[in-house]
């Protein structure tokens, strides 16, 4: 392009113009334009001075040489630009294109004016926008610190099923990241095994009802991705729109595993403990009857002169034996029978116990105790007859031979792990073995009592190990499966409450006896069973049936002047006093009289530690005459 | 060509023009400037003129990888004495002050080196600080411009001024226009006609 030169004042003049009018909208603000414009009007013909002013020109010019033009676009004003001009009559010539120039500058203003009120829109717009940016991140934030710090899964989906969000228990739950399960269909990522799928895929444009959209499902078996199984309960609702549009479904889930098991456990610790009190019952009033039978069958055989008789006695006494093993355990396993702990060293007992129990058999022993863990308070009797009844289970369980894996450690219980342990130190006794395991359907039997697979079980073993462990406040625990046998942890509690020893027992004597005896026991046969005993070793015997009559036996017999010397006192009196509160109170006037406890429960601390209670020695019923007459020759001075 | 010049081409617009003119550039953003300038160098470094920039806040290695793309070596041009960069404040102030009369030499000489190098011709952009405002003799920037106009008359260096709108008034610009024979308006250039020559300007 060539430059060419101004062709004349006018045509240069006008191209100024031009020119500010093109320059000018290209000039940043308002300002600038006002002011380049007023600048460029300087150098129109006749113009002196140019400024503008916020205010409009008058509506009259003040003088010739002074005019305003009023900058206004539309309803806007833009006050004016005043000129005063040194020649109005050339000014006079320019003066409709300087009213041209100020009316498209006016029209710049406005569309400054504009653009700002746009700017400022669009900059509240961005303000309100990253400030509900912010309010939504911070709601989502406290959504997400919600989700991932309630104890349930929660997982969300979209309207076609496929997961959205998963917190962190949903995730451990189902075995699925949330990276890996979002985007999938919900019934690939939460399977349930027993139970109809949820339906989860909403159809576009569908709507739920408020009442309908929450469904429930008590217990359900959830299948993680690894292969685990939770007792889950779950409700689902579906996520709508203001209209009702369905945008996705929320499930929450409950992992039920850990209450129902322990809920399984109350449960069975109330039907043993209902079960016990009612075995007790009977095995308490058939060990009395039992007693009878016992010492009749004693004093026949004395009595016997044939020796044909006399073997058919020997073998009835040989059953009979039998008889009283069963109601020694049917008594251990009710309520009655509390365990005498003491200290006992574990490491022994475990170790000569399951060497006793493993004696002949083709199963191996891995034999681990915690050097941590060197005695523990429990009743050295019933812990032997625990042990060496799961070793003997788990060795009747491998006829083919395997291993047997016996453990003991020191652990700490930092919550309830039941509802019978309180936290605490604890030794873990484990016992496992290899074997083929116990059916499932099994499982949660195999403690009731007179529960039994084997051929002549009696159903009292796990019975009586369970009966022994919880009246140690313990816990015995059983899980098992094909895959790794089955395996009994039991938890007894490390807190010492006895110390006592056990009596050891004494080889049997015989007996003469001479003076006064009293015999209580609320079954008639068994006064007059034991009076023959008492007879025969040469006692006058008075008995009685309540604690109130041997009260005043002795009593009169004092005022006599021909005291008791030996008394023979049934701890358990149905509805009235039995011998421990009857020694209790005549022991002081009589502190030489030989008094011996007499119980069908063993394992009453009376009878362990009789002298704490003021006896002399105990007895467990059913007893011979022999083992009577052992008791007294030991005592009777 | 005009009083028997060489038209030279400006590289960021479509026109030629004489060898020698002084151009006044308004922009009102960065974008704007930095495109006028980096086509104004190559251009003039691609018809083997002599030439040089003055620039405030421009970033090198952008310009670097700029004439990269533009198949030019930044750092050789500017090794060989081709292009040379310089901080338009160093140029313009010496110790805080504004000498046109020092300018102006500077502007000679960059002519005369241009010759002696055996260059066709030479060309400088360069964009006034607004610090001018501020700086000792800072006054005296139109007669300088004006002054400018005086120079280049026999030392034909095509010289494009760049001013910022947003850094100046109205009225500034408006005085700018007026010492600056030709003007870049939407991306054309055109003849000035609010142009005031040297010798009038004095007496305005």
């Amino acid at each position: 392009m060539n430059i060419d030169e101004p062709t004349s004042l006018r045509a240069e003049v006008l191209a100024r113009l031009l020119l500010v009018q093109s320059t000018a909208a290209h000039l940043p603000d308002e300002a600038a334009i006002v002011a380049f414009t007023c600048r460029g009007l300087e150098m129109v013909p006749g113009v002196r001075r140019a400024w503008s002013q916020s205010d409009p020109p008058p509506a009259e010019p003040l003088s010739p040489n002074l005019v305003g033009f009023e900058l206004r676009f539309g309803g806007t004003e833009f006050g004016a630009v005043c000129l005063e001009l040194y020649c109005p009559n050339e000014f006079a010539t320019y003066s409709p294109h300087v009213q041209n120039l100020l009316f498209v500058v006016a029209l710049m203003l406005e569309e400054r004016r504009q653009r700002r009120m746009m700017e400022e829109h669009q900059r509240q717009l961005e303000l309100r926008i990253q400030e509900r940016t912010r309010q939504l991140s911070e709601e989502k934030e406290r959504l997400q610190v919600t989700l991932n710090s309630i104890g349930d899964g929660v997982i969300t989906t979209n309207a076609h099923g496929n997961v959205v969000e998963m917190n962190p228990i949903a995730q451990e739950l189902t075995g699925w990241s949330l990276e890996e399960a979002r985007g999938r269909p919900l019934e690939e990522v939460f399977v349930l095994a027993d139970e109809r799928q949820f339906r989860t895929s909403l159809a576009p444009g569908a709507r739920t009802q408020p009442p309908s959209t929450l469904e429930y499902a008590d217990s359900s078996q959830l299948m993680a991705r690894h292969g685990k199984r939770y007792a889950v309960s779950t409700s689902r609702s579906t996520m709508t729109d203001r209209d009702g549009t369905p945008l996705g479904t929320v499930l929450v889930f409950h992992d039920m595993t850990e209450r129902l098991r322990l809920i399984e456990q109350t449960q069975r610790a109330e039907r043993l403990d209902a079960i016990g009190i009612l075995a007790g019952g009977i095995a308490h009033d058939f060990n009395n009857l039992l007693s009878g039978i016992f010492g009749y069958l004693g004093l026949a055989r004395e009595l016997a002169t044939d020796n044909e008789q006399a073997a058919a006695l020997d073998e009835a006494t040989g059953v009979f034996e039998r008889a009283r093993e069963l109601t020694r355990q049917l008594l251990t396993f009710s309520k009655g029978g509390s365990p005498v702990r003491s200290a006992i060293d574990l490491r022994k007992l475990l170790t000569d116990c399951s060497r006793f129990a493993l004696s002949g058999s083709n199963v191996s022993l891995n034999l681990r105790i915690a050097p941590n863990l060197t005695s523990v308070a429990a009743d050295a009797n019933q812990l032997w007859r625990v042990i060496d009844n799961l070793i003997r289970n788990a060795v009747q369980a491998m006829p083919q031979g395997g291993a047997i894996s016996l453990e003991a450690d020191l652990v700490e219980l930092g919550k309830p792990h039941h509802p019978a342990l309180t936290p605490g130190q604890y030794a873990k006794i484990t016992v496992k073995d290899n074997g083929p395991g116990i059916p499932p359907e099994i499982l949660p039997r195999v403690f009731d009592p007179f529960f039994t697979t084997k051929e002549h079980g009696t159903g009292l073993g796990l019975a009586t190990a369970y009966s022994v462990v919880r009246k140690h406040e313990g816990h015995i625990d059983v899980a098992s499966s094909p895959e790794e046998g089955t395996r009994f942890d039991i938890y007894l509690p490390l807190a010492m409450t006895n110390t006592a020893s056990v009596v050891p027992p004494k080889s049997l004597r015989e007996h003469n006896g001479k003076g006064r005896a009293l015999v209580l026991d609320d079954e008639p046969y068994l006064c007059t069973l034991f009076t023959r005993y008492l007879s025969r070793m040469g006692y006058r015997v008075t008995a009685v049936q309540s604690g109130e009559e041997a009260m005043a036996a002795f009593d009169g017999a004092i005022a006599e002047r021909d005291p008791i010397t030996v008394a023979l006192l049934d701890l358990t009196i149905p509805g009235g006093m039995g011998g421990k509160e009857v020694i209790a109170r005549i022991r002081p006037r009589m502190p030489s009289l030989v008094a011996i406890a007499a119980s069908g429960y063993s394992e009453d601390p009376v009878m362990a530690k009789p002298a704490d209670f003021h006896f002399t020695a105990s007895l467990g019923k059913p007893f011979s005459i022999a083992e009577l007459a052992t008791i007294l020759d030991t005592f009777v001075k | 060509m005009k009083d028997g010049k060489r038209l030279v081409d400006l590289g960021f617009v479509s026109a030629r023009v004489p060898a020698g003119s002084h151009i006044c550039q308004i922009y009102s953003d960065s974008v704007e400037r930095d495109h006028a300038l980096l086509n104004f160098l190559s251009s003039g470094l691609r018809a083997g003129e002599k030439t040089a920039c003055f620039w405030a806040d421009f970033d090198e290695n952008s310009a670097r990888d700029w004439f990269a793309a533009e198949q030019i070596a930044f750092d050789d041009e500017r090794a060989s004495g081709h292009l040379s960069t310089s901080c338009a404040e160093s140029v313009y102030f010496e110790n805080g002050h504004f000498a046109p009369e020092r300018v102006l030499e500077l502007l000679v000489a960059f002519h005369e080196a241009a010759i002696h190098a055996g260059h066709p011709g030479a060309r400088v952009i360069g964009e006034m600080s607004p610090r001018i405002r501020e700086v000792e003799g800072g006054a005296r920037l139109f007669e300088y411009e004006s002054r400018v106009n005086a120079v280049i008359r026999q030392r034909p260096v095509t010289a494009v001024c760049q001013y910022d709108a947003r850094a100046f008034d109205g009225a500034t610009i408006m005085d700018v226009l007026s010492v600056h024979p030709m003007m870049v308006i939407h991306g054309n250039v055109v003849q000035n006609p609010f142009f005031t020559p040297p010798e009038q300007f004095a007496y305005r």
